[in-house]
């Protein structure tokens, strides 16, 4: 019996105030176009599903892009990966999501952790402040 | 406990509730795509979505470094206690157990995978 926590439904949360959200990202400096690139989802990218993943199936997926509600789950999660020789991000970034402003969130995997869609251009425009990955 | 694929974006791939189920869903991504295995890792997350233990790789699960407390191999290893339900061991000796060790004298407790 597989265990998969499949994203068959996927309940979009109703943004009636401001949020904060925090996205693991390349750089700090917003006008590296890696910065930008940093909010874009695979789809966005170009990049097709991975294989044998539920982005294959589930194409919402591949056009969303991983937050978490607190800063401490954005900064542990790149600290143990970077802990292990890889890097999913060298940054936090902090982004203050207002409401009417095209966001759609759900809650996705763990508790926190929260799957985005929006315009890359606007999710960097919501940045309101990015910090280096520290202890 | 949630176990979560991550890729160097930055981006949770999968989604799991069972450890060994993640960890074959990681073999099986990048069985699928070689070029995967540097970007990707599998994470674990308590309850309140705090991560816990170490990020393991694609050759974490394939080297055996995740040893499983029902497997032959539990003799002469350490074993620590993941969640109600699951236990796994590391083999003496192995990088997992040091960094257990490490967790463990800062004071962190227990971590997932050791």
């Amino acid at each position: 019996m597989r265990h998969r926590r499949e994203p068959t439904e996927l309940r979009l949360i109703r943004l009636d105030e401001e949020l904060e959200v925090f996205r693991l990202t390349a750089t700090d400096d917003p006008a590296d176009p890696v910065f930008e690139d940093s909010f874009r989802s695979r789809y966005e990218l170009d990049l097709p599903p991975r294989r044998n993943t539920p982005e294959e199936g589930h194409a919402a997926l591949l056009m969303g892009v991983s937050v978490f509600r607190r800063v401490e789950q954005a900064m542990e999660t790149g600290l143990r990966v970077r802990a292990r020789g890889r890097n999913i991000g060298d940054y936090v970034a902090r982004l203050r999501l207002r409401p009417d402003e095209g966001f759609d969130l759900a809650d996705t995997g763990s508790r926190g952790h929260l799957t985005i869609w929006c315009d890359s251009v606007k999710l960097a425009a919501s940045v309101v402040d990015i910090v280096p990955l520290q202890q | 406990m949630h176990y979560m694929i991550l890729d160097s974006a930055g981006n949770a791939v999968d989604t799991f509730d069972d450890l060994r189920a993640a960890l074959d869903a990681l073999e099986r991504l990048v069985e699928a795509e070689p070029e995967a295995a540097e970007h990707v890792v599998l994470l674990s997350y308590d309850a309140e979505g705090n991560p816990v233990g170490e990020a393991l790789t694609v050759e974490d699960a394939r080297n055996g470094r995740v040893i499983f407390a029902d497997s032959p191999w539990v003799a002469g290893a350490a074993t620590g206690v993941v969640g109600p339900t699951t236990s796994l061991t590391y083999q003496f000796g192995a990088a997992g157990f040091q960094s257990r060790a490490a967790f463990v004298s800062s004071g962190e407790g227990v971590p997932a995978h050791g």
